[in-house]
């Protein structure tokens, strides 16, 4: 049962929220979809607690600001805002389709990227293309403000870089250069409201047809979402229209394979992985050609 | 019946508006004065010897007024057919859902923290989990006092199969498995108990599918008279075959608890305790082999299906009954050699699931059929329109099909014609260029309609003209969500004259209406409509012979637009003026409707018969398509024909027929209790995936109409036929768009990609 002494608390300001962070140990509340399930379900869940810190109310975290170079993701900038958002779509649309694949219409209403990201589930859809786009996230405490890659926020499923006394207020993403393509594939045991099997996010600059940067990063495959180093430096540089990609889709296996060991469930991720590194690069080339 | 006002059309339902506007209570809404909240308290394991229970913590919990174990009730045992589920474990747990100790509180945070403080001592035991290991010989036993694990064995024998199969050009042998699944109803089962209520012992208000089997379970485990025992049925949040026997035991240990304690007690699951504790659709294995000539006649068929059973007898041995007579298929075939077998287990029980006994054999005998035309290189429809029932048929319990419509082909025909089968079957026969492949399938089947011979087959029901015109009806059948209230309000409206608005259906209360056996079987229409429309009549006679003498009419008297009228179609009466004449000239404008079913027979040695009065006759079409890098199916349209006799409701029947249709998607591609060595793994709905509306096709509900001469206005059945055919033609479809024949259920992304189940337990 619940602790019936904790208290609840709503703030306004990212100052005000950092303050009552550093005076007492607070549970952090976004848009609750998980917060909900786990309270639910866990009995240890707010154990160790003083109370809970809604920050729903928080508006100046609920924004998406173009900057000159950069844009700035506001953390509790829900799902549904980032599919909805012309800006995400054109700059970062793998983004805006992962925002789009998580859960219903419900869910994508309330649920905020700040709050999937600190969730860190392996299966995290928005997890992967803010590692692909190489993301930063912003965290801000009574201390001051330090920032961090997001691909090392996310330690372990579950577990974040982030300390007690610090809020996750937005993530700022280099804005695309010239001659960006990015792609987000998943696949689920059904249509809608299905968690990740396993997903794929590619961020790819290429110039005059030769793969100039290319971040690979799936979902569900890692217990953490990763970049495919080996996978990228072998294509990285070369002519994107002469590489195989049914054998990048083999080598991207075999790369899972070396990070996880060979698992239950590696009987299915291996070819199913496979499929979606190899179609990520026909589309790429497709659409590269198609452009060209 | 020519110019019908209420049936054979589309009304609106008539609890539809008290549901979407959230006036309607459910069993869970209910609260009385001085209620407390029972809970239970689970076995940790799906085997174990309970050493010791321990409730003197929980007993001391502030709040709580009643704990008690197995030892507190008068008779612990009971059951539809046989009597050996427990209400609670007492020496040992043998399933995962067995209660062990029940509580009742102030407060169900009060009963929740006090079933934390129940200590209970197991010593684990390694259990039987498969069924073929249950019915070897040397097998430990599932159940006490029994001499083997069999619950049941249906032998059928027609003909002689080696000869048949002597004749064969072309045999085929296979095997096929399907899986447990869950009812998934929305609302998780709420029963409350108010002890020493309106003259009874106990009042039991709750959603419950079948009243007069829970006052039957209740009455036994209180060891009261049936008349102490009064079950009154609050609106269903969905059932399908699924508020019987756990339904009943939670009741028992609600009246137990509450005669106890003298207190209304009430129980409501949480998702997670009605996935583990309520019985499931019985897991099949399936053996088929199967002999036809080079032209495509079938020459034999044997079968041996054997069905898990869990832990209890449940209502195994009626739904390994009906895969019996469906097991064939609606097929002629000469020599038919079919056993069919319960065994139990110590897996959860399994029980009535719409479909009951036909969804594992209709997916093994049409997914056979379609393979067996592909080795004999002929088109799916014509192998199957070579062998199907006709009129004047022949089935393999030997029953002539003579006395109703034989409509394989019509509805074979309509779903062809709907999904344009032909045309697609020959374009995806060919070779498929892109990743994603298409496919389309075909299944049909035939269904009895009622309860056959599993037991007897009666309803009763109460037609009561009020003074003011407005009509009262009664019967034992259930509301579970189905539309029977407006289907019975339709038919008694028919005889009447009468507008529904002016008509209530009252909620089945076992003290008031007659017991009209079960709300299953997809009888209800049928057999309530029937039983209704005997008590219109008779009221409407007597409304004829008043009218006559009191206004001085002659000749024929029509009923029509809330007022009688002379067969020259002169107006007579208002309805209402004739009631209430009638009753102040002290006339009874109440009657009660009996219906029995025509008669049938059965051979328990050979399986030879009639086993049903009446049959319906279905065709399900899918079309699909494969993701063949990733394994995904998607579904992409569904043609759905039905003979239904007559739709009293044709919106009704559609919308049974979608839901059918997207019941069996979920059992095709998806539906998994993440069921390990006894354990459920996937107790919400986070885990246990059913159809979203993005996973449903398009469907066209197609509705076949070939009047029943028994039938109510001709109605016959529609809930349960339409969830059959789906697996098989899903399957089939997906069998054309990749080449690969699949034999096991569900199709989920592991399957269809690399041909085997994963599962996190190795």
């Amino acid at each position: 049962m619940m602790n019936k002494d904790l208290k609840f608390y709503k703030a306004t300001k990212v100052d005000e929220a950092v303050k009552l962070l550093a005076d007492n140990k607070l549970k952090l509340l976004a848009g609750g979809t998980d917060f909900m399930v786990d309270l639910r379900n866990e009995e240890d869940f707010l154990n160790g607690y003083d109370g809970i810190l809604d920050l729903s109310h928080i508006d100046e975290i609920k924004k998406i600001i173009e900057n000159d170079e950069h844009v700035e993701i506001g953390a509790m900038v829900t799902h549904r805002d980032i599919v909805d958002s012309d800006l995400i779509k054109e700059y970062y649309p793998a983004l805006a389709q992962s925002a789009g694949a998580i859960g219903s219409t419900p869910i994508r209403n309330r649920a905020t990227i700040g709050g999937n990201i600190c969730n860190a589930a392996a299966c995290a859809d928005t997890l992967g293309p803010l590692i692909a786009f190489e993301g930063r996230a912003v965290l801000k405490s009574a201390n001051g403000t330090r920032t961090m890659d997001v691909s090392e926020f996310v330690k372990w499923p579950y577990e974040t870089g982030i300390n007690e006394d610090e809020i996750l207020v937005s993530f700022i993403l280099p804005k695309p250069e010239e001659g960006a393509y990015s792609s987000f594939q998943k696949i689920g045991r059904r249509q809608a409201l299905a968690i990740t099997r396993i997903s794929l996010a590619v961020k790819a600059v290429i110039e005059s047809g030769v793969i100039k940067e290319i971040n690979l990063v799936p979902g569900s495959a890692t217990p953490v979402p990763t970049t495919f180093s080996k996978v990228e430096a072998e294509i990285k540089g070369k002519q994107l229209s002469e590489i195989d990609p049914k054998e990048i889709g083999e080598k991207a296996a075999e790369e899972m394979i070396g990070i996880t060991g060979e698992r239950w469930s590696t009987p299915y991720k291996k070819p199913a992985l496979a499929t979606l590194f190899r179609r990520a690069i026909k589309n790429l080339q497709e659409e590269v050609a198609n452009n060209g | 019946m020519n110019d019908l006002k209420q049936v054979n059309k589309s009304k609106k339902r008539v609890d539809a508006k008290a549901k979407v506007t959230g006036k309607a209570k459910f069993g869970a809404d209910l609260k009385f004065a001085n209620m407390l909240y029972g809970k239970v308290v689970r076995t940790k394991y799906p085997y174990a010897k309970i050493k010791n229970v321990d409730i003197s913590k929980a007993e001391a919990y502030p709040g709580v007024e009643v704990v008690m174990t197995a030892k507190d009730i008068p008779n612990n045992t009971f059951g539809v057919i046989i009597q050996n589920q427990r209400v609670l474990a007492e020496d040992e747990a043998i399933y995962i859902g067995d209660g062990i100790v029940m509580l009742a509180a102030e407060s169900k945070e009060a009963a929740e923290e006090a079933a934390k403080l129940v200590e209970i001592e197991y010593e684990e035991l390694k259990g039987i989990h498969d069924p073929l290991e249950s019915r070897k010989p040397d097998a430990q036993l599932v159940m006490e006092g029994t001499d083997s694990n069999q619950v049941v064995h249906h032998p059928l024998r027609k003909g002689d199969v080696e000869t048949g199969f002597a004749e064969a050009d072309l045999i085929l042998e296979r095997e096929y498995s399907t899986h447990y699944i869950e009812h998934a109803y929305l609302e998780p089962e709420a029963v409350t108990v108010v002890p020493n209520e309106r003259q009874t012992l106990v009042s039991v208000y709750g959603s419950v599918q079948n009243p007069y089997a829970t006052r039957d379970a209740v009455a036994r485990v209180l060891e009261a008279d049936l008349s102490q025992v009064r079950i009154i049925q609050d609106n269903m949040g969905g059932s399908f075959g699924g508020k019987d026997e756990n339904i009943s035991s939670m009741a028992a240990r609600a009246a137990v608890m509450a005669l106890e304690t003298d207190r209304p007690v009430q129980m409501v699951n949480s998702r997670e305790e009605s996935i583990i504790e309520s019985y499931k659709r019985h897991p099949y294995n399936l053996k088929y082999k199967v002999g036809a000539t080079k032209e495509g006649k079938l020459t034999a068929m044997e079968i041996e299906a054997v069905a898990d059973s869990g832990a209890y007898a449940c209502q195994t041995p009626f739904v390994t009954w009906r895969s019996v007579v469906q097991a064939t298929g609606p097929y002629e075939v000469p020599n038919v050699k079919t056993d069919t077998y319960g065994f139990y287990t110590n897996n959860p029980y399994t029980g009535a699931m719409r479909g009951y006994g036909s969804p594992p054999t209709c997916f093994a005998q049409e997914s056979l059929m379609d393979e067996l035309a592909e080795e004999l290189g002929m088109k799916p429809d014509q192998l199957r329109e070579k062998n199907m029932y006709r009129q004047g048929s022949h089935t393999a319990s030997n029953q002539k099909l003579d006395n109703h419509t034989v409509s394989l082909q019509e509805v074979l025909d309509k779903a062809k014609e709907s999904i344009n089968y032909d045309k697609k079957y020959e374009e995806y026969s060919k070779e498929q260029t892109g990743e994603k492949k298409r496919g389309i399938g075909l299944a049909i089947s035939y269904r009895g309609v009622s309860l056959g011979a599993e037991a007897i087959d009666t309803t009763g029901g109460i037609v009561a003209v009020q003074k003011d015109g407005s009509i009262i009806l009664y019967c034992g059948l259930a509301e579970n969500g189905q539309g029977l209230r407006t289907v019975f309000s339709q038919v008694v409206g028919e005889e009447l004259g009468v507008n529904l608005d002016r008509i209530t259906y009252m909620e089945a209360d076992t003290s008031v209406a007659p017991e009209s056996g079960s709300t299953v079987a997809s009888r209800s229409t049928f057999m309530g409509g029937n039983a209704l429309k005997k008590a219109a009549k008779n009221v409407k006679e007597t409304m004829i012979e008043f009218a006559k003498e009191e206004y001085g009419v002659e000749g024929e008297i029509i009923f029509k637009d809330n007022a009688l009228y002379t067969d020259s179609g002169k107006k007579i009466e208002d309805f209402s003026k004739v009631a209430s004449d009638a009753f102040h000239s002290g006339v009874f404008l109440s009657s009660y409707g009996w219906y029995k079913a025509p008669k049938i027979s059965w051979d328990e040695e050979t399986g030879q018969g009639r086993p049903y009065f009446t049959y319906v006759y279905g065709c399900q079409i899918a079309e699909v398509e494969v993701d063949t890098g990733t394994g995904q199916v998607k579904v992409l349209n569904m043609a759905a024909a039905h003979d239904v006799g007559k739709a009293i409701n044709p919106a009704n029947v559609r919308g049974q027929i979608y839901g059918g249709v997207v019941m069996a998607v979920g059992h095709a591609l998806m539906e998994d209790l993440g069921f390990s060595d006894g354990f459920i793994n996937h107790t919400n709905f986070d885990e246990y995936l059913i159809p979203t509306a993005k996973d449903i096709p398009d469907i066209d509900a197609i509705i076949v109409e070939n009047p029943d001469p028994a039938g109510p206005y001709g109605a016959k059945s529609i809930g349960e036929p339409t969830v059959e055919l789906g697996g098989a033609a899903i399957n089939n479809a997906i069998a054309l768009a990749t080449g690969e024949r699949h034999y096991d259920l569900p199709l989920n992304l592991e399957r269809v990609l690399i041909g085997r189940d994963l599962s996190r337990e190795g």
